[in-house]
Order: structure tokens, then C-alpha cells, then sequence
């Protein structure tokens, strides 16, 4: 493969700012000016997406390592458990070709072919084993309904225990910002969620986040929460995702204070792309008044 | 019977995959289940825990059903995939809280199309990289290694090799520079 020369239309400096743009190091100032240049120059686009690229194919040039044998098995029988657990990601191979596998217990099949030998006996003992048949079937049905509900407790236990788990690991800093003379608790609130943050004026390096409801996100968002300072400026407390019913619980540590003589006046939390540049775009989904 | 040949196109292959044939899912997996694994070994360090992640890649990649083949390639993908999910458990290695610290990580959050280099066999990736690193000034190299595979911020990388925080950024932005300059159109 050859690379030919990269002729660039770009200065140094706004090949500095790419790079930095796609490291993710720039300062404010600098963001504004690449933002404005993302809006307006195609050349700098092309030369953030060439730097993207770059950067995304650098394990190309690793020594490879081959993974253990066992590992494709292991993935493939993987893959066939869930397919087989979840026939709605499934499909024609998994599933059953004759119709969808959800609307039909496996246990209950066998009674099929008990149907058809049924039928060959006599129309009487049809009707008789029919009957049987369905007190079964509605013996099935309620098995499997009060498995599904023992599931659900399962899963709702489990997510209790993660909260707890969390809330255990938090008390801590609860209990040191609780025991500051200044600490503030603020509301939070959102369309349907709502929530808390506990913080101290002037100490921002540790502030704690309790909110319920928030729409859980895919694996690559996450949420953002920011404080507006009276300067204008949006300044960044961490990012954080929710449990699967929506709940979170988690102190967060912004890396630097906000500057001297500026005050925080709202905080707000916003959904970004996990690797998308540090800005506060997007919805605010809860807000709260300092 | 397969449905397919083994020289079947990654984008043959993901559109067989979700059909529901298991046989797709062998193929791609044989093809880069190595660039996957070194990644994950490369970023965890345990090889237990790189079979975890390998796995958690494939099977995310065919439920997730997100990858586009006319958007971007496979194996970019499947990079920054394996890649975002190893950082994730880093972090909870570290930490409940995903810190801003390993927010200065710049992963693209939408690939761009393919590029020559990218529509090229691994083996010519694998073999241009190679070069192309190789050729990168050992301090560039380096910091631009710890930040992508263990997501370390510029400032920690500053207090790990003992060097004023500017100099790190201006290492990494050359290094970066300098990489896709010597990678030129085959990144365009």
C-alpha cells in the first residue's frame, strides 16, 4: 500500500488544532475556533475525519496475537445460547422455520404429536385427549407465567443490589459533604425525572449526583452534567450513565475548581456521544437553580 | 450447507449474519477475532479478561446490528469497538465514576467512509502501520499510545513521564500530525 504525500490546504497551526480537536485537548478558546472552522471550511473537516482515520487504525500496526482456541467455541456457543433465549434476535436458522417460536411453549410441542396419534385412535378419545391436552397447555401457561415473574423479581432484586452496591461506595462522601457547614442540597428536575445534587459552595471538586428516571442510554452516550457560571462559561462536574431502570447514584470529581470570584447559577445535564468534544449542546434533560 | 464462500464480503457476510446464520458469525470471527484479541490484550493486559472482552464484542456487534457496511469498515469498527468497551472496563477497574480524566480519549463518534487504507487486506494495513509507527519519534509514539490504549490524560501522561504538561500536548498533537502525514491520501 502506498502513501502518497499529503499536500494540505491547512496552516501548521490549524493542523495543531485538528490534531488537538481529535485528542480531545483544547482549550475553550480553541474549541470556538474549530467549531466555527468545522462549520465553514471543508478542508478542515476533511482533515479531522483524515486524523480520525488515523488515529482509529493505529492497533493496525500491532504484532498480532492469535486468541486461544477455545475462544471460538466459546463465542459460538454463546451466540447460539442467546439466540436460542432471545429467538427475536434470532432468526431462520435459530428459530423455527414453521412459525414464531414465542407463541409457542417448547414443552407444549410433544402434546402436537400426542394430538395427531389421538386422532388416528377415534374421534372420542380425540376429544377426550384434547381436553386433557388443554388443561396441560393452561397448566403450562401458568408455569411459565409464574416463572417469568420470579425472572422479573430476580432482575428487580439485582437492580436493587447494584443501587445499593453504589449507594454503599457513596456514603462515604455523603457523609463528608453532609458534614460541611455550607453543604446544599438542589433540586433537580427534568420532564420525567428528578433528583438531587449535594454539593459544597466554592468546593466543587466532589459533588454527589442522586437522580431516578432518567432515560437509560445505548452503550456509547453517556450523561454530562454542567454547571452554567455567572461568567457565561459552562463548566463540566463528569459524566455518568444510569442502572437499567434509570437510577443513578455517584459522586462525581471534577478535575479543577471553577475560577475564583465565579458563581455557579444552574446545573443541568445534558446526552452526548461518549467521545464527542466537551460541549454542553444537546437537550438539557434535568436542570436545577443554584 | 453454507451459504456462502469463505471469500464471501464482510458486508455479505454481517447481511448473513443477521439472517440468523451462525455460519457468518465463524467466518468473521476467523477473519478478525486476532485484530480483536490483540486489542483487547494490548488494553487489559489479561488474557483472561481479553477472552471477555473478545466475546462481549462479537456478540455486541451482532445484536446491536449498528454497523453499516457502506459507511465504514469492518475492521475500523470493530477497533473502536473493541476499543470504547475495553476503556469502559478500565475505568470501572479504577473507578464507579467515569472520570473526565479519560474523556480526552477522541474517539470518533461516527466513522467516516472507508479510505483506501481501510479498503485494503489486513495484511497491507497491518504491514503500513507498522511502518508508519515505526517512523514516529519515540516520545509522539509513546504518548500517543498511552492516551488510545490505556485512555490516560495528557496531564497524568505529564506526571507518569515527568514532563511539563505543554510538552505533552505538543508531543501528541505531533504525533498525530506526523502520523497522518505519512499516511497521506491513503487516509482521505
Amino acid at each position: 500500500m502506498r502513501e502518497d504525500p499529503m499536500p494540505s490546504s491547512l496552516s501548521e497551526e490549524h493542523q495543531a488544532l485538528a490534531a488537538g480537536y481529535v485528542l480531545g485537548d483544547l482549550a475553550p478558546e480553541e474549541e470556538a475556533q474549530i467549531n466555527h472552522m468545522l462549520e465553514a471550511n471543508p478542508a478542515m473537516r476533511a482533515e479531522v475525519e483524515a486524523l480520525q482515520t488515523s488515529l482509529m487504525l493505529m492497533p493496525q500496526g500491532l504484532d498480532k496475537v492469535a486468541p486461544p482456541l477455545h475462544l471460538e467455541d466459546r463465542i459460538l456457543e454463546a451466540y447460539a445460547a442467546e439466540a436460542r433465549d432471545n429467538p427475536q434476535v434470532a432468526t431462520s436458522e435459530i428459530a423455527d422455520p414453521s412459525g414464531p417460536i414465542a407463541q409457542r411453549s417448547p414443552r407444549v410441542r410433544p402434546w402436537s404429536r400426542i394430538i395427531a396419534m389421538l386422532s388416528i385412535l377415534g374421534l372420542l378419545s380425540l376429544a377426550f385427549g384434547n381436553l386433557r391436552m388443554r388443561q396441560q397447555f393452561a397448566q403450562l401457561e401458568t408455569e411459565n407465567r409464574q416463572l417469568q415473574q420470579q425472572l422479573a423479581r430476580l432482575e428487580g432484586d439485582n437492580s436493587q443490589l447494584d443501587q445499593t452496591i453504589a449507594a454503599l461506595n457513596n456514603r462515604g462522601e455523603v457523609a463528608s459533604i453532609l458534614q460541611r457547614p455550607k453543604s446544599r442540597l438542589v433540586a433537580l428536575q427534568g420532564k420525567e425525572s428528578a433528583g438531587t445534587l449535594l454539593f459544597t459552595p466554592g468546593q466543587w471538586e466532589q459533588v454527589v449526583v442522586s437522580i431516578a428516571d432518567l432515560p437509560p442510554l445505548p452503550p456509547e452516550q453517556v450523561y454530562r452534567m454542567w454547571l452554567a457560571l455567572d461568567n457565561g462559561e459552562p463548566f463540566l462536574c463528569g459524566e455518568f450513565t444510569t442502572d437499567k431502570t434509570g437510577a443513578v447514584f455517584v459522586t462525581l470529581n471534577p478535575p479543577k475548581g471553577i475560577p475564583e470570584g465565579v458563581k455557579a447559577q444552574e446545573v443541568f445535564v445534558t446526552v452526548a456521544d461518549e467521545a464527542a468534544p466537551l460541549n454542553p449542546t444537546g437537550d438539557r434533560v434535568i436542570v436545577g437553580e443554584i | 450447507m453454507a451459504r456462502f464462500s469463505d471469500n464471501a464480503s464482510d458486508a455479505e457476510l454481517v447481511e448473513h449474519l443477521r439472517a440468523g446464520h451462525q455460519d457468518a458469525l465463524r467466518l468473521l470471527y476467523k477473519r478478525y477475532s486476532g485484530l480483536v484479541y490483540t486489542i483487547a490484550l494490548k488494553m487489559l493486559g489479561r488474557a483472561s479478561e481479553a477472552e471477555d472482552l473478545a466475546q462481549d464484542v462479537f456478540l455486541t456487534f451482532w445484536k446491536q446490528e449498528k454497523f453499516d457496511p457502506n459507511r465504514a469498515a469492518l475492521s475500523t469498527y470493530l477497533c473502536v469497538l473493541t476499543r470504547s468497551r475495553a476503556l469502559n472496563r478500565l475505568k470501572s477497574r479504577s473507578s464507579q465514576q467515569r472520570s473526565l480524566e479519560r474523556l480526552q480519549t477522541g474517539v470518533p463518534a461516527e466513522l467516516t467512509a472507508s479510505t483506501p487504507l481501510e479498503n485494503a487486506s489486513l495484511a497491507e494495513q497491518e504491514q503500513t502501520l507498522k511502518r508508519v509507527m515505526a517512523q514516529l519519534p519515540d516520545r509522539q509514539r509513546q504518548i500517543l499510545e498511552l492516551n488510545f490504549y490505556q485512555g490516560v490524560s495528557q496531564s497524568s501522561i505529564a506526571e507518569q513521564l515527568n514532563m511539563p504538561l505543554g510538552t505533552v500536548k505538543t508531543n501528541a498533537r505531533k504525533g498525530l500530525m506526523t502520523l497522518r502525514q505519512l499516511l497521506g491520501r491513503a487516509v482521505e
